[in-house]
């Protein structure tokens, strides 16, 4: 099924609704769980580098694995530090967005959508990053494309 | 022999009874103390394990890139690369040491050897004095060290007053909600931060294990000889795996023994009229047999 995809007045609505503040416990979980997929899709696009050596798409995939396993980190640290406070909604959508990924990832064989989920991933860790609820939302935005592109 | 029986404790120990019935001897809340300060141990290497293990993912990966390999300038780029973890590890560790020492603390005031464990019981380092210098930095947010300040005073407190203070119930009570707060930082560092960097690198090993294991298949008796490396390096990632997977089992039942914790902590309160005379409480006796049972398993390995 593919998701409807919001407007940009949709995500900025969304973005300015999302006003409650999280728990410290809230926002440190949603780094946490966002840094294990990073990790979990690195992992991913390690194996298929190690197990598919003649594939035509390695460089790509190292990159993204590089990238990922850099963001698993920074999202780790930000997950001490605890810093920013992250609209609940954000939040909310961050940790659904990082389970659809994890289920992806757990039962997808195509390495063209594994690249793809991949790439829309750095994204979403870059907004968390950043802490912008307003980047949050559009990030997973892209995330929510993505999977349905690879599941099509 | 324990150093809790060095002067000045010594002469604590001495002093208590001398002081009569203002410093009863508080088993439960020797062995509470004790336990607690135990688990802070377990805690400990969590905060230099999170780096380490992210080296550790960083050094397997690197084995299966391809291009040139120089051991020694992969270490460096590891460590190089996972050191911000190194740091947040860092402040992860003072709250543990807050724990510590208000563990010591209270074991201490007990007037009461520990059942289990007693053997942890050490000085009291100035906790305090490092959490107050961190108060400035982005690194955790103030509520939490607060809390991990305010209990490591605490412990500085019944240490410094020990010849006079008896532990009282309000002692208790005015620390169970920051205990509480500086445990559940302790439990959400190891079970959802430190946890996941373990699962990475046990991913990155037993899929490298895996293929060691397929390498080292050899067709023939003259296919052999070739495939010894294979073979051999089987051991070694063997046992970084279980390693791995002791840790991670040590992260969850530290997780759990913290809830553990700061109910023992409640019952302390919830019984602070029997503890004089009671041998043991029922939360703080399934306390300590939750900490004996992390150190059991470590000790199977």
């Amino acid at each position: 099924m593919s998701p409807a995809q919001p407007s940009a007045a949709d995500i900025a609505a969304a973005a300015l609704a999302a006003t409650a503040a999280p728990t410290d416990a809230d926002t440190a979980d949603a780094m946490a769980r966002l840094a294990d997929v990073a990790g979990h899709a690195s992992t991913v696009l390690f194996n298929y580098r190690r197990d598919n050596p003649q594939a035509s798409d390695l460089d790509q995939a190292l990159n993204l694995e590089m990238t990922l396993d850099k963001r698993a980190i920074d999202l780790r640290v930000q997950a001490v530090k605890l810093l920013g406070a992250q609209a609940a909604d954000a939040l909310a959508q961050l940790k659904d967005a990082s389970q659809k990924v994890d289920d992806f990832l757990a039962g997808v064989k195509k390495i063209e959508g594994q690249l793809v989920i991949a790439s829309a991933v750095i994204g979403l860790a870059g907004a968390a990053l950043v802490g912008d609820a307003g980047g949050i939302l559009s990030a997973v935005v892209s995330v929510d494309a993505a999977l349905a592109a690879a599941k099509s | 022999m324990s150093n809790r029986l060095r002067a000045p404790w010594s002469l604590a120990a001495i002093a208590l009874p001398v002081l009569g019935g203002c410093a009863a001897q508080m088993q439960p809340v020797a062995d509470f103390g004790a336990a607690a300060n135990r688990l802070a141990i377990v805690y400990k290497p969590f905060t230099a394990g999170m780096a380490a293990s992210c080296e550790q993912r960083r050094r397997y990966v690197a084995l299966g890139n391809p291009g040139a390999f120089d051991d020694a300038a992969t270490q460096r780029d590891a460590a190089r690369e996972c050191g911000p973890l190194k740091e947040a590890g860092a402040t992860a560790a003072l709250f543990g040491q807050a724990l510590a020492e208000y563990a010591t603390a209270l074991a201490k005031v007990s007037g009461a050897k520990a059942t289990a464990f007693d053997g942890d019981i050490r000085n009291i380092s100035g906790a305090a004095a490092k959490l107050d210098t961190r108060e400035g930095t982005p690194l955790f947010d103030s509520t939490k060290l607060s809390a991990a300040g305010k209990i490591a005073r605490a412990a500085a407190a019944m240490v410094a007053e020990e010849r006079l203070q008896v532990l009282t119930r309000a002692t208790l009570q005015d620390n169970q909600d920051a205990l509480k707060i500086v445990v559940e930082a302790m439990q959400t560092y190891a079970n959802a931060i430190y946890a996941g960097q373990l699962t990475d690198t046990h991913d990155i090993m037993t899929g490298e294990l895996g293929r060691l294991v397929a390498a080292s298949n050899a067709p023939t008796q003259a296919d052999v000889e070739g495939r010894l490396p294979w073979r051999f390096a089987q051991t070694a990632a063997r046992t970084d795996i279980a390693a791995n997977e002791l840790e991670a089992r040590r992260v969850h039942a530290f997780a759990k023994a913290g809830d553990a914790l700061v109910a023992a902590h409640a019952d302390l309160i919830a019984n602070f009229d029997k503890i004089g005379g009671a041998r043991r409480l029922e939360l703080v006796a399934a306390f300590v047999a939750q900490v004996q049972a992390i150190n059991d398993d470590a000790a199977a390995l």
